[in-house]
């Protein structure tokens, strides 16, 4: 009763508010897309299937989230990627997991970076979370653009922020 | 008030002297209770009030109730069905409001059923009344089937209805979707806003909602108990001058006949806002 009447008093609880608007967006992008939870999850599941190829990403960290304004719906596609995948000198892969920090990314990059060894320093091979924005039309009546935006941006802003 | 195409009965309010402008709003939702019925009643009497002859046409067949909202439900005789099927004159079907005289009813049929009527039917009807009236704002049915069609068949724009509530957000995207298609401009009117959950954090802002829909804004209409006593009463709202929402309803009446009315914004709350409003200097 105290932590409830705490976390009211002094805002440590997560407002219904904030809930409605993430579960809105979601169910939102479902209802524009066309495309179903079970959709959804193949199509997450496809997608660390293809970055799995390329590179040694954390799955527990990987996020698929989505922003609307207005009619637009950008896709927000969140992977953290530990070290790009190469063979270490003893033929097994050099990747140390990390644990990913929402929105802060970089700095568990930077984290992994100085305990990996000299060799991962080099910036090819250091890749802090790879993200890519997908405006997705609506549900074709609105508009059918296809784009892919630059992440640039964003990751700056929230670099600041952490 | 000349006569010349036969319904001139209706002109007798004498206020507008120019017609032929009529404006066909549709007042939809997708889901039922967020208060397009309301909406659709007080609106009318907004603009009654603001003298345009405005027209409420109850298109929700089968489960009529714009009439009891203005209670007017005892003076039905014809109904929408009537006049699509031609058994009655256009004129013959419209029941004036007691409240004033520039407001004016198309009942919806009781006993139908939501397909007896399409949406050509609709527009042949609807297109009738343009020219006796400066607006007809008609009351869609809940859902996104014929009925609501029907209700859109012959709309200029659209007012959609939402609660600042998840389900109803919802299913307003859907008919703003589904609007869009038809390339009918539509509007939000968020209704049944409490600035006290929103200041707690517990109900989505007005800003929140605007921007998951992404369409513009025509008005805000605060959780009114006076909406509900109107109700019980059959007077729309906009009579009583006391009420918040009936405010709400003729600022938007007003942004309907094309002024600049600001949507007064959430005060914080906070200890000088509270100062403020109680000394009068509000902002």
């Amino acid at each position: 009763v105290f932590g409830a009447l705490a976390s009211r008093l002094f805002g440590n609880g997560k407002k219904s508010k904030s809930v409605a608007k993430s579960r809105l967006s979601f169910v939102l992008v479902q209802d524009r897309t066309g495309l179903g939870a079970e959709d959804m999850a193949r199509f997450r599941g496809e997608l660390v299937e293809v970055i799995q190829r390329y590179f040694i990403i954390d799955e527990s960290g990987f996020d698929i989230d989505y922003e609307r304004s207005g009619d637009t719906t950008t896709l927000i596609i969140n992977s953290p990627v530990v070290v790009k995948r190469q063979e270490g000198l003893n033929g097994h892969s050099r990747a140390k997991h990390i644990k990913p920090v929402a929105g802060s990314s970089l700095i568990s990059t930077n984290g992994s970076s100085t305990t990996t060894g000299s060799n991962m320093s080099s910036k090819d091979n250091k890749i802090s979370d790879m993200q890519a924005n997908v405006a997705v039309g609506d549900d074709l009546t609105r508009s059918d653009k296809l784009s892919v935006t630059n992440t640039a941006v964003k990751r700056k802003r929230r670099k600041r922020r952490g | 008030m000349s006569s010349t195409n036969g319904v001139n009965h209706i002109d007798s309010g004498g206020v507008s002297k120019k017609s032929g402008s009529g404006e066909i709003l549709v007042v939809t939702s997708g889901k039922g209770g967020v208060g397009k019925t309301t909406t659709t009643a007080s609106l009318g009497a907004a603009l009654a009030l603001r003298g345009k002859k405005t027209l409420v046409v109850d298109a929700d067949i089968g489960l009529r109730n714009l009439d009891v909202i203005l209670g007017l439900e005892n003076r039905i005789v014809f109904n929408i069905v009537d006049v699509a099927k031609g058994a009655c004159k256009p004129n013959q079907a419209i029941i004036r409001s007691k409240k004033t005289p520039n407001l004016f009813l198309l009942p919806a049929s009781q006993t139908d059923e939501k397909d007896v009527i399409n949406e050509e039917q609709i527009r042949k009807t609807l297109d009738q009344y343009r020219r006796d009236f400066n607006f007809i704002i008609v009351d869609s049915p809940a859902g996104i089937e014929q009925g609501f069609k029907n209700a859109c068949a012959a709309a200029d724009r659209a007012i959609v209805v939402t609660t600042p509530e998840v389900s109803a957000i919802r299913d307003a995207d859907r008919v703003v979707g589904l609007l869009s298609a038809q390339d009918i401009e539509a509007q939000l009117l968020i209704n049944r806003v409490d600035y006290d959950m929103v200041r707690r954090g517990d109900m989505l802002s007005v800003p929140d909602v605007q921007d998951i829909l992404g369409i513009e804004l025509i008005g805000v209409v605060e959780r009114d108990e006076a909406i509900i006593i109107a109700a019980n009463t059959g007077e729309p709202v906009v009579f009583n001058a006391n009420s918040k929402a009936a405010e709400a309803f003729s600022r938007i009446a007003r942004r309907l006949c094309g002024e600049v009315v600001p949507i007064p914004q959430m005060n914080s709350g906070g200890f000088w806002s509270k100062i403020t409003r109680t000394l009068g200097v509000s902002s």
